[in-house]
């Protein structure tokens, strides 16, 4: 009977899976615009980096959207150029620190021994000061992409490496494993041709989620003076020089501001509706909250 | 008058956005002080009707009942939740299979007892007073002693995780009769219980019933236990009631060809089917499949062109019974009918037995060790059938792992062909040794990697093991496919397009894949329903037949592996107690374990003996 | 129970000696010296030597470490350069603000939390409720940065009702503390508390499909009973872990709100450290930060151990 309350465990056809999860589809699709804007729209507008000092600090309105900064710049021609940088660098940052969260993940879920020692070293690494490590990354190194791709990816590989340890671990003591076992398979086969792929959907949702904490650490590094410098926009760093005028032009900093918690608030949408299209028991959990808020749509 | 009436009672649940008919228009009653038993294979709809009758279906899935459910001549379909709330307090109690995680894993036994403390004649919040509380701690006292827990005041303060399986039970028992209902559902609740617990569990069911004159509807799957518990017996299938009536007549001269059919599955004690046990073709229809006429009828010997087209109703017969049936079976049932094989004669141990097990011993942990396995010897004559049988915790598992060299003994060595198991590990070329020894596992949907089509788990062992590559390998899964008895397209689907039955067999595929010389099968049938149980056992009959092929069969099924096998030991506690013939087990056992063992077995033969 | 203390103790004796080593090799691969920043780069090289000497910054980096580390054991971090202060002293100037901050905001949002998750699941249905569920997930994404500034600018610049930054001890002056501590603490809370409200929310929809449900509901318990007594304790537990790990990581992360209202904590005081090459007082911070991390972290494990029937009673 249980198996039946359990929605099917097939994944769904494209255009079933389109009308049933628009709460998948719309965040995607919004995020699909904000990529392709910031990708396309700099062809289209003035240069987000020509000062023109005649122009400065133009609230919005006019010649200028969103107004210009304090050396003229274009507000909305940087805000967005600013997004290549800020959805760029987040993407890069969790692609690196989650490709290598999730190998020390698998292996320490699927090898015992290691995956004590390599839980010893989490351990370790999670006490350490992240922000501490991120300023002296940047004093050593020099703000930079190198610089924000080691500093906020390191912050994120063991708490990555431990989400995955846990699935694999729970995938590891499922039979199949051990029938690959009796088959004669080599265990980094196992790990690659049955592990892997069961543990993928939490992979990319765990990446996802990522991805929105990612761009808000890289506007606290902008903020403290290590993240992209100027004067390439990205809207940390937007932020950041906002600030000082926030009296005189809080829109300077306002719709950077916008944009960020915006795009980090769908990205936050994805990760979270995405996870019961792969996982069934989050599925059942969004029927049971559907059953909780709705009611019973017999009993009406 | 009836207590309970559930009158043409149909359920539709709601699942992504696809309504499915579990239940239709089942007829039933109870009478005061009647056990009724409702049996039935998985999908049969037989939980969904309890959870209705207590009304919990609707908590976990959007639900509409139509017909009535009339307990005390109230419908409790009509109720409110809060009118069913206070129903159903003091008027229904419910046991549950899964008693562990049915309990408060944070909350001391005492207290969840307590809670459950709620008369019909109580003052509503007289719990919070003292007195209420003095009350209730009373009757949660008597109620354990009453259950067979006499230490009431050491287990009131315990957790449930600190209880056995049996002693959960138990607190689940006194828990639904803490309010003292008129009616207690019980859902399979010794399903998960060893035999021997099942035994006792049953025999305090029976005894609390009695002297409460309770009604009671127990669900179960398993016709033993129907036969030793009930009054009356309904047989469900595909959400249908098929067929109801008292429980001697339905056991001796069923009218529906499921019910006699299901019946014959169920192995019995002294009863040989070495050459293949009873089974029903097909598996059980998905309540998603729209079927016209009988649900049973594409697995039916006696199925006519009505029965595929027009849904048969429930008619009464002469007797007690009703049954829904165009073609019903008139003459009784004999149950011994396959009877007339006798013991194999057992194949003589050669001095190159195919296994050989020498004072095997396996103790986990370090510090504090426990021992799984404790000094087992034993050998398997090459094409022997051997079983394994023992309760939880007996150490049958671990040896069979030790054997498929999962796990390596902590003393004394495994001789396989040429290669020796010792603690320090397999000696000669692993390859060899793993084309020699296959495993297949209890549960089909957790041994099938999910997202690997069948084709491609079939040809993984193959793959690895042997030199077999492009069309040839394609050939032979094509042929291994074909051997277990599946279709040719079951190679591109993917376990969860597959039935429990068919998962099983992609297993046994991939386990003869490699022509292993010996097949260590753990539980292969135990998540299988009993029609589709002889299915397999019957797979793995033949094959021992075609090939040189022994077995290592390991389970808890004691008339299953008393029916079949050429041999059979029984383990327990970590000891190999006693090996023998399954005859002579049956009829002279030197172990009283063993008899123990034979004694809790429900037993439906016994049944039609005493009650011609 | 005892067993797990003393293993667990072992346990953070060897991850601190690993922070510790490690964080004195990252610290010194810092470009710039020291001696230079203090004494400025027309001071003589003799000068320069002997300060360092005096430091401790002179001749081979094992050597160095090893004094460092031997000192350490001694309980002797060294003399901060721009405190001139011993290090343990100027780390106990700046712990107050941080850790007032730290517990206070973290108190609020778990109650804050707590609140509203038992609102909606004895209420599933009300709107408000669950209005305040979708706003959890705004209040995540807002970044707290940003919205500090903007509510220095909307409270405190335009409306005049708050300081726009500055601390003052608690004991000292109670009201103006307050009002210090509120916008920053303010900002915490709306992060902290959204974040808890999805992780709790879903804990505590994962209990609501738990059998043991099933049975307290067929005991006659209300929903409402059904979710304070059964499902919020057993919710409630997993929560502790991710709790104390936010809090472990609040200590040592606050960095970007002490700059914004300026409040004198230890990360303002690693910001100054590190700008100044203040080698001693960076190791010794961040040693501290490491070690209230563990710390926390321990006691919330032992928290959980001491609450969960499974880990105690077995």
């Amino acid at each position: 009977m249980t198996a039946l309350l359990v929605p099917s465990t097939t994944v769904p056809r494209w255009r079933t899976f389109v009308v049933r999860n628009p709460a998948v589809i719309v965040p995607a699709a919004l995020l699909l615009v904000i990529v392709l804007v910031s990708l396309i729209g700099p062809f289209f507008l003035q240069s987000p980096t020509a000062t023109d000092p005649i122009n400065r600090l133009q609230p919005p309105g006019g010649a200028h959207l969103l107004g210009t900064d304090t050396y003229g710049r274009d507000v909305l021609s940087r805000l967005v150029t600013g997004g290549r940088a800020s959805l760029g660098m987040a993407l890069l940052i969790t692609v690196c620190s989650g490709a290598v969260g999730t190998f020390l993940g698998l292996v320490s879920g699927f090898f015992t021994t290691a995956g004590n020692v390599i839980m010893r070293i989490t351990d370790a690494w999670m006490a350490f000061p992240a922000i501490v490590l991120a300023m002296v990354f940047s004093v050593t190194l020099g703000p930079g992409v190198l610089t924000e791709v080691l500093a906020i990816g390191i912050i994120f590989i063991p708490f990555s490496a431990r989400v995955l340890r846990s699935r694999t671990m729970e995938i590891t003591s499922r039979t199949f494993v051990e029938a690959a076992r009796v088959s004669g398979m080599g265990p980094w086969k196992i790990l690659v041709v049955h592990v892997l792929p069961n543990v993928a959907p939490l992979i990319i949702v765990q990446t996802i989620v990522y991805i929105a904490a990612t761009m808000l650490i890289d506007g606290v590094l902008s903020v403290l003076g290590l993240g992209i410098a100027a004067p390439a926009p990205s809207w940390g760093n937007m932020i950041s020089e906002g600030r000082t005028y926030m009296s005189t032009a809080p829109y300077l900093m306002l719709f950077p501001g916008l944009v960020l918690a915006f795009t980090v608030f769908l990205v936050n949408m994805l990760g979270t509706n995405l996870r019961p299209v792969f996982d069934p028991q989050a599925r059942q959990l969004k029927a049971l909250q559907r059953l909780r808020t709705h009611g019973n749509p017999f009993r009406r | 008058m009836p207590l309970l009436e559930l009158a043409d009672l149909s359920l539709t649940v709601l699942t992504d956005d696809v309504e499915t008919e579990l239940v239709h228009e089942i007829a039933l009653s109870v009478a005061a002080g009647e056990t009724l038993c409702i049996v039935g294979e998985s999908g049969s709809g037989k939980t969904v009707t309890a959870m209705s009758i207590i009304r919990l279906l609707e908590f976990v899935a959007p639900v509409r009942t139509t017909g009535g459910i009339l307990l005390e001549k109230t419908d409790i379909t009509r109720l409110t939740s809060d009118e069913m709330r206070a129903f159903r307090t003091g008027r229904i109690g419910m046991v549950f299979q899964e008693a562990l995680d049915s309990l408060n894993p944070t909350q001391r036994i005492g207290k969840q007892l307590i809670e459950a403390f709620n008369p019909l004649d109580m003052i509503p919040g007289a719990l919070r007073t003292a007195k209420g509380q003095q009350a209730a701690k009373a009757k949660a006292q008597s109620l354990l002693t009453e259950v067979g827990l006499p230490d009431t005041d050491r287990i009131m303060s315990m957790y449930p995780h600190q209880l056995s399986g049996g002693m959960q039970q138990r607190i689940m028992i006194a828990m639904a009769l803490m309010s003292d209902p008129i009616l207690l559902l019980a859902d399979e609740p010794t399903t998960a219980l060893d035999v021997t617990t099942q035994a006792e569990i049953l025999q305090l069911f029976r005894r609390l019933q009695r002297e409460r004159n309770m009604s009671c509807i127990f669900i179960t799957h398993d016709m033993g236990v129907a036969a030793e518990i009930s009054d009356r017996i309904a047989v469900m299938y595909g959400g249908r009631l098929v067929e109801v009536g008292s429980t001697r007549d339905v056991l001796t001269r069923p009218h529906h060809h499921y019910t006699r059919a299901l019946l014959k599955c169920v192995p019995q004690l002294g009863v040989r089917h070495a050459s293949g046990l009873a089974s029903i073709p097909g598996s059980v229809p998905s309540p998603r499949d729209v079927i016209p006429g009988c649900r049973y009828a594409a697995r039916c010997p006696a199925a006519t062109e009505k029965c595929t087209t027009l849904e048969p109703a429930l008619v009464a017969s002469l007797g007690s019974t009703a049954y829904a049936c165009w073609h019903p079976a008139t003459e009784p049932l004999d149950l011994t009918a396959a009877s007339g094989e006798t013991d194999a004669t057992p194949l003589e141990l050669t001095d190159r037995p195919a296994l050989t097990v020498d004072a095997v011993t396996k103790v986990f942990g370090r510090r504090r060790g426990v021992t799984a396995v404790n000094g087992v010897s034993l050998q398997i004559a090459p094409g022997e059938f051997f079983g394994l049988v023992g309760e939880s915790g007996s150490g049958k598992t671990t040896l069979g792992r030790m054997i498929a060299a999962l796990e390596h003994p902590s003393s004394g060595a495994i001789t396989l062909g040429d290669h020796v198991h010792t603690a320090r590990g397999v000696s000669g070329d692993a390859r060899e040794f793993r084309r020699s020894i296959q495993l297949i596992f209890q549960d089909p949907q957790s041994s099938l990697d999910p997202r690997h089509t069948a084709g491609r788990i079939i040809a993984e062992p193959l793959r690895e093991l042997t030199g077999l590559r492009g069309a040839e390998l394609d050939a032979r899964v094509a042929s291994l496919i074909d051997e277990v008895g599946l279709p040719a397209a079951t190679k591109d689907k993917l376990p969860s397009q597959l039935s429990g039955g068919q998962r099983q067999r992609v297993a046994i595929a991939r386990a003869i894949g490699p022509e292993p010389k010996l097949i260590v099968a753990d539980e292969p049938t135990s998540a299988l329903d009993v029609s589709v149980q002889g299915q397999v056992i019957n797979i793995l009959l033949e094959l021992r037949r075609d090939r040189d092929l022994s077995f290592l069969f390991i389970t808890h099924n004691l008339s299953l592996v008393l029916s079949v096998a050429d041999r059979v030991g029984v383990m327990r506690k970590g000891e190999l107690v006693e090996v023998g013939r399954p005859h002579d087990i049956v009829t002279n056992s030197t172990h009283p374990y063993t008899r123990q063992l034979l004694a809790a077995n429900p037993d439906l033969l016994a049944y039609q003996t005493t009650n011609p | 129970m005892l067993g797990i203390i003393l293993r667990r103790l072992v346990n953070l004796v060897i991850i601190l000696f690993v922070v510790g080593t490690l964080l004195f090799f990252i610290i010194r691969a810092i470009p710039g010296d020291p001696a230079v920043a203090l004494l400025g780069s027309t001071a003589k090289p003799e000068e320069l030597e002997a300060l360092r000497r005096d430091l401790g910054l002179s001749g081979p980096l094992y050597l160095q470490y090893l004094g460092w580390f031997g000192r350490v054991l001694h309980g002797d971090f060294g003399m901060s350069i721009i405190y001139d202060k011993p290090v343990l002293e100027v780390i106990g100037d700046h712990i107050a603000p941080t850790l007032t901050i730290a517990i206070i905001s973290t108190t609020l949002s778990f109650l804050i939390a707590v609140l509203i998750t038992v609102w909606n699941a004895s209420n599933p249905r009300n709107l408000i409720a669950r209005a305040l569920n979708q706003l959890s997930q705004i209040g995540l994404a807002l970044p707290d940065f940003w919205l500090a500034v903007l509510l220095v600018y909307l409270i405190a610049l335009n409306l005049r009702w708050l300081p726009t930054s500055g601390y003052t001890d608690i004991w000292v002056d109670p009201v103006a503390s307050i009002r210090t501590l509120i916008l920053p603490i303010a900002v915490l809370v709306i992060g902290q508390a959204a974040s808890y409200v999805i992780v709790l929310r879903e804990g505590m929809l994962g209990q609501m499909s738990q059998l043991y449900l099933r049975t307290a509901r067929v005991k006659g318990l209300s929903e409402f009973g059904v979710a304070m007594k059964h499902a919020l304790p057993n919710a409630l537990l997993p929560i502790l872990t991710i709790v104390g790990l936010n809090f472990a990581g609040l200590v040592g992360g606050i960095v970007i709100l002490e700059n914004i209202f300026v409040i004198p904590g230890l990360g303002s005081m690693m910001l100054g450290a590190i700008n100044s090459r203040d080698f001693l007082l960076l190791q010794g911070g961040a040693l501290f930060v490491a070690f209230l991390f563990v710390v926390v972290n321990l006691i919330t494990d032992l928290t959980y151990a001491l609450v969960d029937p499974k880990v105690r009673v077995s």
